[in-house]
């Protein structure tokens, strides 16, 4: 068998009494392999490791990879062995990393946020450079937004644009980390199957992390990582089960019966004695490692009811902030009275009707929100966005219908131990466009003006 | 020469027997194209003609059309170990807990049906689905079952389900803008191994009323149905399917601005109506008569004031949703959410309404309810401190319980022990401090049979998960909380033996939805039985008249 693209041995990276604890994996060079499990499992943490972007506590990664991406020509590179220099030039060559957070630049064009990495490296031409990002652009559908701003593509195309940049020097191996989250059903599988497609097409061997379980059976094989533990699913029915004690003698005067005294009984009497020891001392281990999951399992099913029976979040107020902006205000409260609750808003995401179909457009946090908050009694989350689209279906006449989506990570203190829990809201209204039809709003037969936004019950 | 299979020439065998029969009769003549040379359709031909050595194309619909090989029969010498099972030896067992004997019916709120579920085998023993009988927008709503001493052959339930645009206010991508109508309310039968759909009560009426549906407990002959969209609740006869009584309430508020059009006080008119004397109909099927455009769901009391629900005569609106029957019979109360209170009628005296009970803390115990004319009377409130949203009566009869949502956020108890209902008093209101402005906010309610237990469904928004409150009647005061159960729970009943609680879990269409069990002697949780289609209601089938008092026909 040829050597691993990507060989991982006993990673453990620790916050406090969580992270992750114990995660050893190989890749093949153009295999595709996901890494299920939950939020605050650790996914992110260990994509951040075999990435070279954080360094793990104990454990070794190697890479089967010279400098230059070649394959198979030297020895493997230990990547944490390595200069950040080095590590740093992998990250910019054969280690492509897609992450879960937008990362383009907002002051850079589409293109120019493809050709950066390219020009930073200062290894291709640039007329090379252009023809290759003009090219996975028109790959990724946006060959026609190559002079868009971020600022101005929406989610799905924002989420395509990291791609596009992430492959633009043909990476031997991408990481990406959960590249379909906050995407509805159908666009998830659009963007898995676009990811896979773009792979293929570039020899490029995929690692994805991702809490889907649709995500992860379309790739070739998945890993389960749960309370910081890598596992394989379909090994798990045999290791669930503790190791099986060796047979010993029933009794003693049995022992004395069977010949204590004969040398080579004894020789093997003394090896069972210390099988039997070692698989005593494995079952001990195996027990221990049962209560530390079980502890972290209790740990987290109290975020999980601190965060899902503990916060109440309701859309507050929706308001005209200008031209065609609006301002959306969400109250959170704390309502597990004897209980810290701490809140870190990661993700607001609008989505407008359009046909049948939920289509992401771009919403942001306002600047003062993005913290870490302690949530006691009533707080307000402030989020924004622009620019909606004349193009939109009407459920009521003359309203768009829009979902909002906001994720917040929930933790019990500032420095969560363990993971925080992620805990995500959709909220359905209503809203009136910035230059309604007065009269298709009128049709509605409201008892005064007509408000703004129509909240939808609570579901 | 080729020896050509018929699939290969795009001629079946059938093809070719009646090709050489009309043949034979003279009847392929020249011009008239062969079978053998039209060109097989591709459409329509599922993946399994493409595959392997068969003769036959097999449709799209999965069905393979071929010759039976004799190879196929079993050998008569094949000892074959043929055991007959009968499902009754496998009882169902919920974490094991038998549940009993006892068949439930849930409609199907997005789903457009409803089905039993027998908690004796587990099985869904029948469905119906009223799309397949013309109605394109059935909400299957709210549901009650008439008494059966054996269920298992035979009983009847009445189905109300909602139209017009309620199937909006979901979240769902729909390009449905233009909802049909419904608002239709069906008598169906289970004659033992399916549903049959008897009658539309809507078509037989006139009366299109689409939410709470109860049943009188005292003989179990007449039933009632409302709605909050409409304002109307009407009664009636089991047997003939007449309307009996049927009341419309208005709201005349004080104040000029919508905002204070219900807290400022005002009028409340009850009417009765009447159908048309020359049809014998009443003209209110559908949309026909609605004043709010979307149904009055938890916490829509509130924003009916903001102007934030569009209707034809929003400002009339006094969310009239709910009959519950007193369980001896005479009394029901129909709920007005916009007012926090409930209307008390007299099914002795023609349904004429004889009190008004208000829960709110600050609110009187009652307002005189005073007649206008001989089929109008009014209630005039000088102030509304919140809206409520939900309404029941012990099993003993003796109390009158409202939940006071979206303002108050509380639980008011009425002594309903006294004769007269301008006699009956507020005795008591529970405000836990976990119950927040708007949520979570405690919702449907069930009693023990013996009124010793009150269970209260405490509902959050989704994602966040919703709990059940238990009370000790005896003292009025919460003993118990389960929290963070699982999204959306709804409705609840108690099976007849008191054992257990059962909850339908709606899952907001989308969340996760089933039956939710609880083991009433230790208050604590069973497990969940799946069912698809978000339910927001439940009947458990009584087997005699006297178990509709802890039904929910007295109690929602």
């Amino acid at each position: 068998m040829a050597e691993p693209l990507l060989r991982a041995e006993g990673l453990q990276r620790w916050f406090g009494s969580a992270g992750v604890r114990e995660a050893s994996l190989q890749l093949q060079a153009g295999e595709r392999v996901a890494i299920l499990g939950r939020s605050g499992s650790g996914k992110s943490t260990l994509l951040a490791m075999l990435a070279g972007l954080s360094r793990p506590d104990a454990g070794r990664i190697e890479l089967g990879i010279d400098l230059g991406g070649h394959q198979g020509h030297a020895a493997p590179l230990d990547l944490w062995r390595l200069p950040a220099a080095a590590r740093c030039r992998l990250r910019r060559g054969p280690l492509g990393f897609v992450s879960q957070f937008t990362s383009l630049l907002p002051t850079l064009s589409t293109l120019e946020n493809l050709l950066l990495p390219g020009q930073l490296d200062d290894q291709r031409r640039s007329s090379e450079l252009l023809t290759d990002a003009q090219s996975w652009l028109e790959a990724v559908g946006l060959g026609q937004r190559r002079d868009t701003r971020p600022g101005q593509l929406s989610g799905g195309e924002i989420r395509r644009a990291i791609l596009a940049r992430a492959l633009m020097n043909r990476p031997s191996l991408l990481l990406a980390d959960e590249p379909t989250s906050n995407l509805d059903g159908r666009s998830e599988l659009e963007m898995m199957g676009l990811l896979e497609s773009l792979c293929a097409r570039s020899g490029t061997a995929l690692l994805i992390v991702t809490h889907s379980e649709a995500v992860a059976r379309r790739c070739d094989r998945w890993l389960e990582l749960e309370a910081g533990i890598l596992g394989d699913p379909s090994a798990q029915a045999m290791a669930g089960s503790p190791p099986v004690p060796a047979a010993v003698p029933a009794s003693r005067s049995e022992a004395l019966q069977t010949g204590l005294v004969h040398p080579e009984r004894r020789r093997l009497l003394a090896g069972a004695l210390a099988g039997g020891l070692s698989v005593l001392a494995a079952t001990a281990l195996w027990q221990a490692r049962q209560r530390q999951q079980l502890s972290a399992r209790h740990q987290r099913d109290r975020l999980q009811r601190l965060a899902f029976s503990g916060l109440s979040a309701e859309l507050l107020a929706m308001e005209r902030t200008g031209a065609g902006a609006y301002q959306g205000t969400i109250s959170v409260e704390n309502l597990a009275v004897s209980e810290a609750l701490y809140l870190l808003p990661l993700d607001v995401q609008l989505y407008i009707q359009q046909g049948s179909r939920w289509n992401p457009f771009p919403a942001q946090w306002r600047e003062s929100e993005r913290r870490v908050m302690k949530v006691e009694g009533q707080k307000l989350l402030r989020f924004t966005f622009a620019d909606t689209p004349a193009e939109h279906a009407e459920l009521v006449p003359g309203y768009l219908h829009v979902r909002i989506d906001v994720t917040y990570a929930i933790a019990d203190r500032p420095d969560p131990e363990p993971m925080p829990v992620e805990r995500r809201d959709s909220f359905f209204v209503h809203l009136l466009p910035p230059e309604p039809d007065i009269e298709k709003v009128a049709r509605n037969g409201f008892p005064g003006a007509p408000p703004l936004y129509i909240p939808m019950p609570p579901h | 020469m080729t020896d050509l299979s018929p699939s290969d020439r795009g001629l079946s065998r059938r093809d070719a027997l009646q090709a050489g029969a009309l043949s034979a009769l003279g009847l392929l003549v020249a011009g008239v194209q062969p079978a053998a040379a039209v060109e097989t359709p591709t459409s329509g031909v599922g993946e399994g003609a493409k595959k392997g050595s068969g003769d036959r194309l097999a449709p799209d619909q999965g069905v393979r059309v071929t010759d039976r090989p004799r190879d196929y029969a079993t050998p008569k010498s094949l000892k074959v170990d043929r055991e007959i099972i009968n499902f009754s030896d496998i009882p169902f067992q919920l974490n094991g807990y038998t549940l009993g004997r006892h068949i439930v019916v849930m409609p199907q709120k997005m789903g457009g049906g409803v089905n039993l579920i027998d908690l004796g085998s587990g099985r869904a023993l029948a469905s119906l689905w009223y799309w397949n009988y013309g109605d394109y927008n059935p909400i299957s709503h709210h549901i009650q079952a008439f008494p059966s001493a054996n269920p298992y052959q035979e009983f009847e339930f009445i189905n109300s389900c909602q139209g017009g645009m309620n199937s909006l206010i979901y979240g769902m991508p729909t390009a449905v803008t233009d909802p049909p109508p419904g608002f239709n309310m069906y008598r169906v039968r289970f004659n033992g191994d399916v549903l049959e759909l008897e009658e539309n009560i809507a078509e037989t009426t006139g009366l299109g009323l689409g939410v709470h549906t109860t049943i009188r407990p005292s003989d179990a002959k007449s039933y009632c149905i409302s709605d909050g969209q409409k304002d109307i609740f009407a009664w009636f006869d089991r047997a003939s399917t007449r309307v009996l009584q049927a009341f419309r309430y208005d709201w005349q508020g004080n104040a000029a601005n919508l905002a204070d059009c219900w807290t400022g006080g005002g009028t409340l008119l009850i009417r009765r109506i009447k159908p048309d004397p020359a049809t014998g109909l009443f003209d209110l099927r559908g949309t026909k008569g609605l004043k709010i455009n979307w149904e009055m769901v938890p916490m829509g009391e509130l924003f009916v004031p903001e102007g934030q629900i569009p209707g034809p005569n929003v400002r009339a609106l006094t969310g009239a949703d709910a009959f519950v029957w007193h369980p001896e019979g005479r009394w029901g109360a129909e709920i007005i959410r916009m007012l926090g209170g409930c209307v008390i009628h007299d099914s002795h005296n023609s349904m004429t309404p004889v009190a008004y009970c208000c829960f709110p803390s600050q609110s009187p115990d009652t307002y005189p309810v005073e007649q206008v004319d001989e089929d109008t009377w009014r209630v005039v409130i000088d102030r509304v401190y919140s809206p409520g949203h939900e309404l029941g009566f012990t099993p003993d009869g003796n109390h009158l319980v409202m939940m006071n949502n979206g303002l108050e956020n509380s639980v008011g108890i009425f002594d309903s022990s006294d004769p007269d209902p301008s006699q009956w008093r507020k005795i008591r209101q529970i405000i836990d401090p976990t119950w927040g402005k708007r949520y979570p906010s405690p919702f449907h309610m069930a009693f023990t049979p013996d009124s010793k237990k009150m269970y209260v469904v405490v509902l959050n928004p989704a994602p966040g998960r919703s709990g059940i409150m238990v009370v000790d009647t005896a003292t009025w005061t919460p003993i118990k909380e389960l929290q963070n159960i699982t999204q959306d729970m709804q409705s609840c009943t108690v099976t007849p033996d008191g054992k257990f609680l059962l909850v339908a879990v709606g899952g907001f269409q989308r969340y996760a939805s089933g039956l939710f069990v609880l083991d009433i002697a230790k208050d604590e949780p069973v497990g969940f039985i799946p069912n698809p289609g978000g339910h927001h209601d439940l009947t458990l089938v009584p087997t005699s008249v006297e178990q509709l008092r802890f039904s929910r026909s007295c109690a929602m």
